[in-house]
Order: C-alpha cells, then structure tokens, then sequence
C-alpha cells in the first residue's frame, strides 16, 4: 500500500516560511517522456549471489474470464480453479475470499472497524458485492456453494466464506473447481472500484485462501489495514471490455482481438499470486524496455510530466532493486496513475502491475510522485517474490519495504530523497526518525494487521518504524554487512512465503546476535533507546597533590600542571548514560577548544560509562553519536553538551533568517 | 491640518513630495520592520538557542542536508509549544499592526507637510500627526483586507467551479489551469483595492475627507487614472524582485557561519531598506497625484 503518510505529516509541520530559511541544493532536471535507455544503477555493496530460484511451487491454477459492464460497473466471471493440497494432512474444507464484500454494507469488518481517518476511509457511496453463482468440484462432481458458510454466527462480515467438502482432498492431491460469479464494483475505495469510466478490479475473484504447510488455512476477513496473502500459481485470465477501453492487468497480454463493440484481452503469468486489471477509455499509454522488462505507463491526459517522472524513477529503481534483492522475474510491468478522483486506486502493488499517484502539478522538488512509485515497484519484491503474510506480519511487506523506498530513494537522489528545493533537502530518514517514535511504546511494530488501533499508528510503525529499525542496524553494523544480510533474505525466500523468524534469523545470521536481538525486541518488543550526556568535565593535568606517606617520610605535593613539550595537558572525562531495551554500539566525539577532536566507541552494554579523555586542550563540548546512525535514538537533543565555561553557540545564522522573514511576512500584512 | 500639529503646519510644496527628500522616513520605516520582525522572529530563535547552544555546530546543524534536525526540531521542539508560539504571534501582530498604523500616517503626514527645523521635532510632530490618522487608516485598512478576503472567497468559489465543471470534459489539468486563469481576475482585483487603500488614505490626510468619500474618492481616481496602478505596480515588482534576488542569493549563502553570514545581514538589511524606499516612494507618488487632482487645505 501506498506510503504517503510520512509525508502528510511533514507537510503539516513545516511551515512554508520555515523552508525558505534553509540552505540550498539545485534541483534535479526531470526527464521527459521519450524513450531512453535504462541507466546504469546505483553500486551496491557487495552483496551474494546465490543461484536465485527460477519459478515458485505452482499451487493454484486459475483460467478466468471476466466481463466489465462500464455502465453498471458490473464484471460477470466465470473460470476454473486447480488447486493442490500442498500441506501434510487432508482438507476437508476450503476457505475462500470474497473480498469485493467488504463494501457491501456498514456491517463489514471493513467498514465498521473504527481506524479514524486515513486511506480507505472515505465513505463507499455505491456498494459493492461479489456474489459466487457456481462452485463445482470437477473431480466428484458436486456443487459446493449451496453448503458454503459465507459468515460466522451473528457477524455480518461476508468476506471470509468456508466452503465443507463431501470428501478429504489428500496431501498431494489436485482438484478442479468450477466457479461462476458476478461482481458489482464499489465507487473508488481502497484498491478497488470505479470513478466516472474508470475501473480499476482489484479483488475481484473468489480467491482461495491459502493452505499452511501444517494443515492450517491462513484466512481472515477483509481488514482496512491488512493486505493479502495467497499462494503462488498460474493465472489465465481473459478480459472482454468495450473496445474503446483500455486495459492494464497483470502478467503480459497474449491474444487481443475485436469483436463488435468489445476487445477481447487474454493475459497469462505464472509465478504470481493475484491478478488485477484496470479499464479506462481515458489512458494514454507510453511504452519503454527498461532492463529487459517491457514497461507500460497508463496515464490520464495532461499527465505526460508526471508520468515522465514516473519512468524515470522506473529506469532507476528496477535496475537498481535487481542488483540489491535478486532479478525481477517477469517480463512485464504496468505502472497506473489513475486519475485525479480515484486516487484511492493510486499507490497500490499487484504482481507486475503498480499503481502510482500524484496531482499533475506537483512540483519537482517534492519527491512524492517518485516516492510512491519506487515504494510500489519495491513491493514487486516484499509482497510480490517475499509473499508473506500480509494480514499476520504488515512489517514484513510494508516495512522492509518502505526501507527499501528510502534507500533507493536515498541512493538517486541524495539527502534531497524526499524533499529538494527552495534551499531545503529533505531524506527520509528524517522523516522516520522523528515521525515513528511519536508511537513507538504504543503498540509493537510486529503486530498483526487487525491488532492496530488506529490508521495512523499502522502508519507509523508498521512503515515509518520498520524503516528507521533498518536503517539504524545499517547505519550502526555497517552498510555492506546488512545489504548482504538483507539481500541474502531476500534471495533466500523468493518465491516463498518467509515468516518474521526467517527474517530474524537471515538478519542475524548476517549481523550477529546483538544485532539479531536488538531487531527482535524493536519488532516484538517496543524496543527503545535513549543516549544521554550526563556530565563533561577537563582539567589541567598535575601531578597528584597533597600528603604522601613514602618510604617513611612524609611528603606534602603541591599541585602542579604537567607539562610536556612545552604543552599543558589536560585530563578531562565525559559521563554518558543509555536507557531502554536496546543497545547499539556508538561514536562519541569529544571536540576541543583547540579545534580537534577526538573519536571514541562506546558499545553501549551497560547503562551508564564513564570516558576518560586525555588531551593538549580542554573539552569543549561531547557528542553522542554525531552521524545519527541510531535513528531510533528517542531524544537525538540530549546526545551532547558543552563543558562548563566552554563558549555556547548564540544562534545566529537562525536569527538573521528569521527576523527577516518575519519582517518580510510583516510587510505582507500590515500598512 | 490640524491645528494641534507642533511642527510644520503648511503642505510642502509637490517638489519636496519624493522619497528621496525623506530619508529619514525610510530609515524609520527599515528600523521599525526589522525591530518587529526581530520581535516577531524572537521566540523561534530562543527555542533554537536552548535547543543547540551545546551542540558542536550549534544552529548550523539545522542546515545539514537531509534535515535530520530540522524535521526533528520542527516536529518535536515546536510543535508542542505551537499553541504557545501562535498566541504570542497573534499578540505580536496586533501590536505590530498598532504601530505600523502609526508609521503610516506619520509617513504620509511628513510627505504631505513641508519639513523644516530639527529632525527631532520633525519626528515628534510626524509621531502626532500618525496618532492622529491611526486609528482612521487602521479601520481603513482593515476594511480592504475583509473586501480583498470576500473577493478572494468569491474568486475561489469561481475557480472550484469552473474546474469542477470542466474536469470531467477536459481532464483535470487543463480544468486546473483555466481555473487559475478564472482566479486571476479577482486577485487584480485585490491589487486594485490595495492601490485604492494607499490612495484612499492619502486622500484623508491630504482633504481630511471622511473615511468612505475618500475610499469612494479613490476608487474614482484609480479607475479614472491607471497611473495610480502603473506607479503602484512597478515598485511592487522591483520590490518583488530585489527580494528574490536576496532570497537567491541567501540559498547561495546556505547555512554557512562567519562572513557568509555577515554578508547575507548585509543582503537582507539592504533589501528591508530598498522594500522601505519603494512604499515611502509609492505613498508620496500618491499623494502627489491626490494632491494634484484635489488641492489640500490651506492652499
């Protein structure tokens, strides 16, 4: 899902005079919307490279056929489904999604689950429904839909629907189902609906859940803040459309052809777990190869620069993504911007199909529309090839993920990944530092989907706290050690469903135990921590004063600085504290009067640590990790202090700026 | 003119009508800003001084690139004293508006007055003559600015329209952009009301005219004469220009310490300066062209 929160926040608290008083970086030139050879990516450190797996275990085989009605917003479908039993013990039941019930009343989980305000939350003003006509076994010839249960007792949420079977289906064994089904789309909701002509169907098939290894079904009922999860297989999957419509789905299209007033669209891709498509008769279409993989932008008129923008970040983060967490499968990709009503369609990922979002006149300096593309082309790997559960393990998807937004971002565009302009660079590290720990003793990050109180919580740890926990065990254990341990994941579990412990134990593998356990406590636990500069003290070394019983004789020392060289020396020490669960090791520098200074490591074990400085010149002040490389530092402002006498800084440069902006803000509204 | 007023009494004759006869007015007027924006700008920089005085690059830290700082001083310095920070604005720019008021009508009076004698007595006098006018010019101002508020709602609610309407036909961008040009007539408008405020207060002390008749006054005469608009407009524009210039310049400069610094207090301390000259110039272009079309008292 589309990560936009971080930046609603910003644009919140900064006021616009405030980004006129910052320093200045050029902006980048932007693109146009001609074809051009894919760039060269940015280098990554050395990462392995296993022999990647080719092709996912094929569990489900879905041949569909689906008929859009634009006017009605209708799609009538109808298919066939084989399917394995993958897992050790007999079924004797299926459970299907029927996701499209989620807005079928005030009833659903979905709509009456109280997350405040945030993505999906706008009200459905023309209900949806999906409702299954046929579910017939092939094999034993029996209709199972007339004994489906499609809700639990008492609970109106019909999303979750259990179908019995007359018979087990063995360990091994596959079987066919036949399904009919009829779909009314909702107006444009999260994911999925219609605005004016345009359609994008996303969940749209009674889609079987999926089958643990143990025997367990992993189904839920459709949540505002949980994804998807489902197994991988093949999908065949043919669209009749209006024939002036056009149409973006998943996996490439192999068969078109006209008939009367429809096209007839057939697109086939294996090793995929969803299939959605969209239809509008208002794209335009832009074409590019990039990196092997065919690229189409489907884009509302007047939107060329966008989707420019758009290309561009495609052009630099597929490449760049390949090389980091192992080659993108497919031969194709569809990126959609929809248009400027249905943005609850915009930044969403399928297999091979995103969609992006963005007014037309967003400035370049704001990263936003770059942002959310490469956070949705990232999920091609943390949803798409890690296909963990989303419902179960939000992090896994959405956080890697939003990590592997800001890095990528963080990598093309410099300190200016978020922001860029008007004197001001934004990364977004800043943006999950200060942003996440506003929640970060809430609740856990690791949390399932439905267990978050609140839209906004979600938001800031499920993304924004995921984000800054990766990015502190890379910035403290070293860039190349955990783009290793992290691209090892993710090769590892492509094409699987990896659970949080296989991303714990790849991580520790790859970082060790103390930072395998600190990744733990910041996911399962709430882990936290704060440095604190407790005391900074120096003096002129001497040697040590007062009365001294030697050797049988009473001497009495006066003080008396130590010199060498001609220099004084001076002994000083600074007292640093850690509170929380967590326990990163750090830099402290110690700056001088004389202007040097030096660098000392504090592993941070124990609590408290007293550093004992020698020096040629007095301390003048501490610092406490002055590369920010603990972002999940809870108070980065206690992290250093100035010994006593030292010279404070007056803060000029902000009063120069300030006071006339101010004046100038003055000048706007008085006489 | 009244006659409580302790200095000059006669109106100076159009000649002496010039911003460049009154530098003293334009030092004043760059003086007051600053002080105001200083004011204005003080609890901010407190906060700043508090939060980095210790810190080895002190303020400058929150120029870093990526503004790991910033968005963390912004987001969990300021915000939770934001509610603190805009009362003491609100309170700021009321006072600020009291003794703007004051410099307006002692800037029109001295230009509108022949100046002779110490500067001292001259700037007490002009102070009289600004307590005086105050509170009219206040009113006045006050009600152009709800006028401009009600044509700028009346422009939003056109512009809404016209995108909304025309969306669905032409897309949303170019819907977009023939709203913006819909907006743009209003926000002439705007211009125009504040060109007939200056002229309108002008009129005031020039005729000592009522309030409304001078507003109506004004609105006449800028109507009926565009030099009123073309004299206000390229003052606006190189006053807009020069702050650009400096803005460019202070990106430039960056966050930098020591003599980038003192250069760019140079910058923006001239372009206050150069913003003053050109309204002290502009308020005495107006009254010249009043006082040309309506003879003041005493004449």
């Amino acid at each position: 899902m589309g990560e936009r929160l971080a930046r609603r926040f910003f644009a919140l608290s900064c006021a616009v005079g405030l980004v006129f008083l910052f320093a200045s970086c050029a902006e980048l030139p932007r693109a146009p919307l001609v074809a051009a050879p894919a760039g060269p990516s940015a280098p990554v450190g050395a990462a392995p490279t296993p022999p990647l797996t080719a092709h996912a275990d094929e569990v489900v085989d879905y041949t569909l056929t689906a008929k859009l009605d634009p006017n009605a917003h209708t799609v009538a479908g109808n298919g066939t489904l084989k399917w394995t039993n993958t897992s050790v013990v007999p079924v004797t039941e299926l459970w299907f999604h029927l996701y499209l019930n989620a807005f079928k009343n005030q009833r659903s989980v979905y709509i009456r689950e109280p997350l405040g305000p945030g993505r999906g939350a706008s009200p459905v003003t023309d209900w949806g429904t999906i409702d299954v006509r046929r579910l017939f076994w092939r094999e034993e010839r029996a209709e199972l839909w007339t004994k489906a249960e499609t809700h639990r007792p008492g609970d109106d949420d019909e999303t979750d629907a259990r179908v019995p079977l007359p018979r087990a289906v063995k360990p091994g064994e596959t079987i066919t189902l036949e399904m009919t089904w009829d779909d009314k789309l909702p107006s444009i909701v999260e994911r999925t609906g219609f605005y004016g002509r345009f359609h994008f169907v996303g969940q749209w098939f009674p889609k079987i859940a999926r089958l643990e290894a143990d025997g367990t079904w992993a189904h839920f009922p459709f949540h505002r803040l949980s994804e998807f999860y489902a197994d991988f297989g093949r999908y065949d999957v043919t669209l009749d459309v209006p024939a002036t419509y056009v149409v973006g789905a998943t996996g490439p299209k192999t068969e078109e052809r006209v008939e009367g007033d429809r096209r007839i669209e057939r697109h086939v891709q294996t090793d995929v777990h969803d299939f959605a498509w969209t239809a509008w008769d208002g794209f335009r279409v832009f074409d590019e190869t990039v990196g092997g993989v065919a690229v189409r932008l489907l884009y509302p008129a007047g939107y060329e620069k966008v989707a420019a923008r758009e290309l561009d970040t495609i052009r630099f983060a597929l490449p760049h993504f390949n090389e980091r967490y192992g080659a993108y499968p497919y031969g194709v990709l569809t990126v959609v911007h929809p248009p400027e009503g249905a943005g609850e369609a915009g930044g969403m990922e399928y297999p091979t199909l995103i969609t992006t979002g963005g007014a037309w006149w967003v400035p370049a300096a704001a990263r936003s529309v770059e942002a959310v593309t490469i956070h949705e082309l990232g999920h091609e790997w943390f949803y798409g090839l890690l296909a963990s559960n989303e419902n179960a393990s939000p992090f896994l998807d959405e956080g890697l993920n939003t990590f592997a937004e800001h890095e990528g971002m963080r990598a093309w565009r410099g300190d200016g990944s978020v922001w860029d302009g008007f004197g001001l660079t934004i990364d977004g590290r800043a943006i999950d530092a200060t942003f996440a720990d506003r929640a970060a003793l809430v609740q856990p990050v690791g949390n399932a989907a439905p267990k978050f109180d609140s839209f906004e919580l979600y938001g800031r740890l499920v993304y924004l706290r995921t984000g800054a926990i990766l990015e502190t065990l890379r910035g403290v254990y070293g860039s190349d050690a955990f783009d290793r341990a992290f691209g090892g994941y993710t090769r590892a579990y492509r094409f699987k469903h990896p659970t949080r412990e296989n991303f714990f134990q790849s991580m520790e593998q790859g970082l060790g135990k103390d930072a395998g356990t600190n990744l733990r406590r910041a996911i399962e636990e709430k882990g936290w921590v704060d440095y604190r500069v407790l005391g900074v003290a120096s003096h002129s070394a001497s040697a040590a004063a007062g009365i001294f019983d030697r050797d049988g004789k009473r001497e009495t020392v006066s003080a008396r600085p130590v010199s060498g060289a001609g220099e004084t020396s001076y002994d000083g020490w600074v007292l640093l504290a850690r509170e929380g669960t967590l326990a990163f090791p750090v830099d402290v520098d110690v700056l001088f009067t004389d202007g040097t200074t030096q660098r000392m490591a504090w592993d941070a074990r124990e609590e408290t640590t007293r550093l004992a400085v020698k020096s040629a010149a007095p301390i003048r002040s501490v610092i406490i990790d002055p590369e920010r490389r603990v972002l999940l530092d809870r108070d980065p402002r206690n992290n250093y202090a100035r010994a006593a006498g030292a010279s404070s800084y007056a803060g000029w440069a902000i009063l120069e700026r300030a006071s006339y902006v101010a004046a100038g803000l003055l000048e706007v509204l008085l006489p | 003119m009244s006659a409580g007023a302790t200095f000059e009494t006669a109106p100076a004759s159009l000649l002496a009508v010039h911003a460049r006869r009154h530098p003293f007015l334009v030092v004043a007027l760059t003086v007051t800003r600053a002080v105001l924006g200083f004011a204005l700008a003080w609890p901010l920089v407190s906060l700043v001084r508090a939060t980095y005085a210790s810190h080895p690059l002190g303020d400058r830290v929150l120029f870093e690139p990526g503004a790991l700082e910033l968005v963390d001083f912004v987001a969990r310095v300021l915000g939770p004293v934001a509610p603190l920070l805009e009362s003491y604005a609100i309170a700021l720019v009321v006072l600020a508006f009291v003794a703007e008021c004051l410099v307006f009508g002692a800037t029109l009076s001295t230009l509108q007055m022949a100046h002779d004698g110490p500067l001292l007595a001259r700037a007490r006098g002009a102070l009289q003559q600004g307590v005086r006018f105050a509170p009219g010019l206040g009113a006045q101002w006050l009600a152009t600015l709800a006028r401009q508020g009600v044509v700028l709602s009346v422009g939003a609610l056109a512009g809404g329209a016209v995108a909304h309407g025309l969306a669905a036909r032409s897309g949303e961008p170019t819907a977009d952009r023939i709203a913006v040009l819909a907006v743009l007539p209003f926000v002439l408008v705007t211009v125009i009301l504040s060109v007939v405020r200056d002229v309108a207060a002008a009129t005031r002390l020039v005729t000592e005219a009522a309030s409304f008749s001078a507003f109506v006054g004004a609105l006449r005469a800028v109507l009926k004469r565009p030099r009123y608009l073309l004299d206000y407009a390229w003052r606006g524009a190189t006053g807009l220009g020069v702050t650009a210039l400096v803005g460019l310049a202070a990106l430039r400069l960056g966050g930098r310490p020591g003599v980038a610094l003192f250069v760019l207090t140079i910058f923006h301390g001239v372009a206050l300066g150069m913003r003053a000259a050109l309204r002290v110039s502009w308020l005495a272009a107006a009254t010249r062209r009043v006082r040309a079309s309506a003879p003041p008292l005493g004449l």
